[in-house]
């Protein structure tokens, strides 16, 4: 049975990697996520249903389209990504960063609907008391509004890792499957299951998969429900 | 001194309130739900733009749509107590009292003291808002606003939450807090009660529009004000001055009329009051009754209302002083009975217990 959690070096390496990704992914679009959260929950402006829709698509397209078209904007001939690399010297393709914005773009969805909701859910009564006390909008915003829906957005943050973790299609189309570089823990899973004998160590994978995606989870939910509880 | 001038279509109505105030008392705007009153202090918050006319509160100008100025709500130093609290639930009560405390006084500066005293919140300090009773809440709500240093205060119904006990014990602070902070109040209700013991001035708002302004008991006693009164409540507002009172003890007040007795202890000898004499509470008599009672009268009758099935008598009665007033209400039938005309002398009876039900000391 001991036999069985001891990872080989490579499957030890793919989970360290999906951890990197998915934790730089959830930092990289976290400011991006609480904006595009805010924005959707406090102001009223044109096109917005048209946001709404854009931001939600990475949620209902087929991952490998995601993939396709970050290829076409990121790889290093692509619109931005040949910007970013030749005046930064910086870039997307076939690297574990990649992976990362891969992971982000999928995940982005599930953190913004989550920071929405837990934003809507503050009583907009408390931010015009807060006004009325001398706090102009930005520090209504840092006093009032994150702190309220705070465990919201942790329970987004966290669900949005969650999902980066188990991004498959739009990283093996946008940065390929690369040992060390961009296998993460489902590609490695994929690539044992190509092999003749892999099934063992694919069972293993499953398993860590299984246990992080379940913590993961329960963490959300506790989050989640807290804000719910604690201000209503 | 606050001068407002407001216009602001919302729905169906459009709420319009014009009115200007030199010191530092209570106005109460008063009127049905929906009559447009929150919406006036909303305007003058900043939380509501008027389409147009003006603002100026002690002479800075929060808002005029000829000018373009437009102030936003946290530079207008208006201090707003919300029916609802609104206290902060993620901080204490000390952290919530502190938030619009300006940077240099993280203490709560000069006011402090005398406003936790003021309001009796010394032992609430590190507690939470969800564990406060209602009119706890209220009470730091106040605080927290004037510890904001407002050059107003507005009161959104700040007691319309709270149960009976909990409504007299906090209309105690609030009377006190103008002569306290030299502040002027903008109190909105839709209760009686509380313009009774409140008001300094008083605006009367329906559909929308304000449609009368002055000191309390001129407009207390405006036929507009009778209208929006239930049957029972139809009446005259007097003010007087307490002479004795105390406990097992009649309170004896005087006022433009004469003397009142009330079956009211704890009066301060010396003290304001304000009461109500319900009109069907008013006893007639044409010559001086010998009954039992020792609230009488002498006056002259100076209008009558007839209506339905009632008649209100307007009677003037016989002073040195300024010219003081009771309404009777007795029915259409009696009126006719008795054959009295306006011109007649007549004696006007009030019971000492009916007279206690609705006096206030004001403060």
């Amino acid at each position: 049975m001991n036999e069985f959690f001891r990872l080989t070096p490579s499957e030890l390496e793919a989970v360290r990697l999906s951890l990197l990704v998915g934790f730089t992914a959830v930092t990289g679009s976290f400011p991006f996520g609480i904006f595009f959260g805010w924005l959707l929950a406090r102001r009223e402006f044109p096109g917005k249903s048209a946001l709404d829709a854009l931001l939600h698509l990475p949620l209902v397209i087929p991952p490998v389209v995601t993939g396709y078209i970050l290829l076409i904007l990121f790889g290093r001939r692509g619109a931005l990504g040949g910007f970013l690399y030749n005046i930064f010297g910086f870039t997307f393709a076939f690297n574990w960063k990649g992976a990362a914005l891969a992971s982000a773009v999928i995940a982005f969805p599930l953190m913004v609907r989550s920071i929405r909701i837990s934003m809507e859910s503050v009583d907009r009564g408390l931010e015009s008391a807060a006004r009325t006390l001398g706090a102009g909008r930005v520090k209504v915003f840092f006093t009032i509004t994150i702190p309220l829906s705070f465990t919201g957005i942790l329970a987004g943050v966290v669900m949005a890792f969650a999902r980066s973790l188990g991004e498959f299609g739009a990283t093996i189309t946008f940065v390929s499957n690369i040992p060390g570089e961009t296998r993460t823990l489902p590609l490695a899973l994929y690539s044992q299951l190509q092999m003749p004998g892999g099934e063992f160590g694919a069972a293993r994978l499953c398993a860590v998969a299984l246990i992080i995606a379940f913590i993961s989870m329960i963490l959300s939910e506790y989050f989640a429900r807290r804000n719910r509880k604690r201000y209503d | 001194m606050i001068n407002v001038n407001v216009t602001k279509p919302l729905g169906k109505i459009t709420v319009t309130a014009s009115f200007s105030v030199a010191d530092s008392g209570i106005t109460v705007l008063f009127g049905a739900s929906g009559a447009g009153k929150s919406s006036v202090i909303n305007m003058i918050a900043g939380l509501l733009t008027p389409k147009s006319g003006h603002i100026v509160i002690n002479k800075k100008t929060l808002f005029d749509s000829s000018g373009k100025i437009n102030l936003p709500p946290e530079k207008r130093g208006v201090g707003y107590v919300f029916q609802d609290s609104r206290l902060f639930p993620h901080l204490s009560v000390r952290k919530n009292m502190l938030y619009g405390v300006k940077k240099k006084e993280k203490d709560g500066g000069a006011d402090w003291e005398q406003i936790n005293s003021l309001l009796g919140l010394g032992g609430l300090l590190d507690r939470y808002p969800d564990k406060l009773s209602g009119g706890e809440k209220q009470r730091v709500a106040i605080a927290r606003a004037l510890l904001s240093q407002p050059d107003i205060l507005l009161m959104d119904e700040p007691m319309a939450a709270l149960d009976a006990f909990r409504r007299d014990e906090l209309i105690h602070y609030i009377a006190k807090l103008p002569a306290l902070f030299n502040i002027p109040i903008i109190y909105v209700t839709h209760t009686m009660d509380e313009i009774l013991r409140l008001a300094d001035y008083v605006g009367l708002m329906s559909d929308g529009a304000l449609i009368n302004f002055g000191p309390a008991l001129r407009v207390l006693n405006s036929n507009d004000i009778a209208e929006m009164l239930p049957e029972r409540d139809f009446g005259v507002i007097c003010e007087g001055r307490a002479l004795s009172g105390g406990e097992n003890e009649l309170g004896i007040v005087s006022f433009g009329g004469g003397h009142i007795e009330v079956a009211t202890g704890n009066l301060r000898a010396g003290g304001r009051v304000r009461f109500r004499i319900p009109a069907m509470d008013v006893v007639l008599s044409k010559t001086r009754p010998t009954t039992v009672g020792r609230n009488v009268y002498a006056g002259t009758i100076t209008e009558v209302r007839e209506r339905d099935l009632l008649a209100d008598i307007l009677i003037n009665i016989d002073s040195d002083e300024e010219s003081t007033h009771l309404w009777a209400r007795i029915t259409r039938l009696s009126f006719k009975e008795t054959g009295l005309a306006p011109g007649d002398r007549i004696y006007a009876m009030v019971k000492s217990v009916v007279a206690s039900s609705q006096f206030y000391e004001l403060y």
